[in-house]
């Protein structure tokens, strides 16, 4: 049973005749996105960006594999994830840091999807500070767990759908998730001030 | 991908949250009002769970914020030339603007082609093209000085001639200017004197000269 309003499902049509309108529209759509959820997963720019593109190209091969029964973006993320488990699987750089400066990738350093707060100006210093510690924090996560953690936490993902996406019972997930945060709250609690509320 | 590690799950490190359902219901905020003050006032006596509770929360608030990445420049054409190369060109082939310029390009070596045989293909100038001697006459001057000038006609004109008991001569010769090299030569009565210089033009004069 299909998920997806009446523009959805007219958008999924163009997309399995393969129209470049709306091919290229899919593609800006999620483009950070993905990459956002590459590069976090993967811990490094070159791979990121290569395995992104790969992503949409598979979108593009597969869309006719796409039946509906989830929203398109968990469809997506689920590829995007195949992809990026694939590379770390044979990639040598599974325990290298990426240690560059992200800055330049950075398209609001001071606001995330799922967050619509208006920030002042003199905190903007401090939440780049912080979102750097997060992504050094999200560096040392296992794999499984930073997975999940930017799934539900970054991208806004449901339970159900991030056992969709990584093929993990619902439990596992949640417990995952839960251990995920704790080794964070661990890694980021230097950069906890209580009586700061705009830090960490 | 890392085999499952059971041992994730099962941390030793003690979790004053384990076992609450409630808890990322709270520290993801999906609680309504009413449930989320019953529930801190349940765990004010457990201070150690609030405050795990409160710094997950905060975790929670940090992670949602966290910045949106941008994907890198040209994001799009470049997944559009991995499908059109993928496709062999099916899908998102090139456009006039983009196909690579054949007509030019073969324009440009037809043009390299012509030019090379049109630069190589002609004739190269001898530069040693035979003149033909010009029938030339000329008269001999004295002067009561004992200066004597030549004038050669039809070849051109002796440009000077001075004597001082020598003979120097330069000729220019039209059209085109020939110059012989200077030559010291002695006067003497009946002095038959023959020049012969090959220059450029490859012009052979025989200048005969004689003294009075």
């Amino acid at each position: 049973m299909s998920v997806l309003s009446d523009d959805e499902l007219r958008f999924i049509a163009a997309l399995k005749r393969r129209d470049p309108r709306a091919f290229n529209a899919l593609v800006l759509k999620f483009q950070d996105r993905v990459y956002g959820l590459c590069f976090r997963v993967l811990r490094h720019p070159e791979d990121a960006r290569e395995v992104a593109q790969e992503v949409f190209v598979s979108v593009f091969e597969k869309v006719d594999t796409y039946r509906g029964e989830a929203a398109l973006s968990t469809w997506l993320f689920r590829i995007a994830i195949n992809h990026s488990r694939n590379r770390l699987k044979y990639s040598g750089r599974r325990k290298e840091r990426h240690k560059d400066s992200f800055d330049d990738m950075l398209v609001q350093p001071t606001s995330g999807p799922l967050n619509a707060e208006v920030v002042r100006p003199d905190q903007a210093h401090n939440r780049k500070r912080v979102a750097e510690a997060v992504e050094a924090a999200l560096q040392e996560l296992d794999d499984d767990q930073r997975i999940m953690v930017v799934l539900r936490d970054v991208e806004g993902q449901s339970y159900e759908d991030i056992a969709e996406i990584t093929g993990a019972q619902l439990g596992t997930v949640k417990s995952r998730i839960h251990r995920a945060r704790q080794r964070l709250k661990l890694l980021l609690a230097p950069h906890l001030d209580p009586d700061d509320p705009t830090s960490v | 991908m890392n085999p499952p590690d059971k041992s994730q799950d099962q941390d030793v490190t003690p979790d004053p949250l384990a076992g609450d359902a409630r808890v990322q219901r709270f520290i993801e905020k999906r609680m309504g009002r009413a449930e989320r003050e019953a529930y801190l006032a349940e765990i004010v006596a457990e201070p150690e769970k609030a405050r795990e509770l409160q710094d997950l929360e905060r975790i929670v608030e940090v992670l949602h914020a966290a910045p949106v990445l941008e994907a890198p420049p040209h994001f799009l054409r470049d997944v559009q030339g991995r499908i059109r190369r993928r496709t062999r060109g099916r899908y998102f082939g090139v456009t006039v603007s983009h196909r690579l310029p054949w007509e030019a390009i073969i324009n440009g070596v037809l043009l390299f082609v012509l030019f090379v045989v049109y630069f190589f293909g002609m004739p190269i100038a001898d530069k040693r093209v035979l003149v033909p001697i010009p029938k030339a006459t000329f008269e001999a001057r004295t002067d009561n000085h004992g200066t004597a000038a030549a004038v050669l006609y039809g070849l051109g004109k002796v440009d000077q001639v001075v004597t001082n008991g020598h003979t120097y001569y330069r000729l220019v010769v039209a059209p085109d200017r020939v110059e012989l090299a200077e030559r010291e030569i002695a006067l003497y009565p009946f002095l038959s004197i023959e020049g012969r210089a090959e220059v450029d033009t490859g012009m052979l004069l025989n200048i005969r000269y004689v003294a009075r």
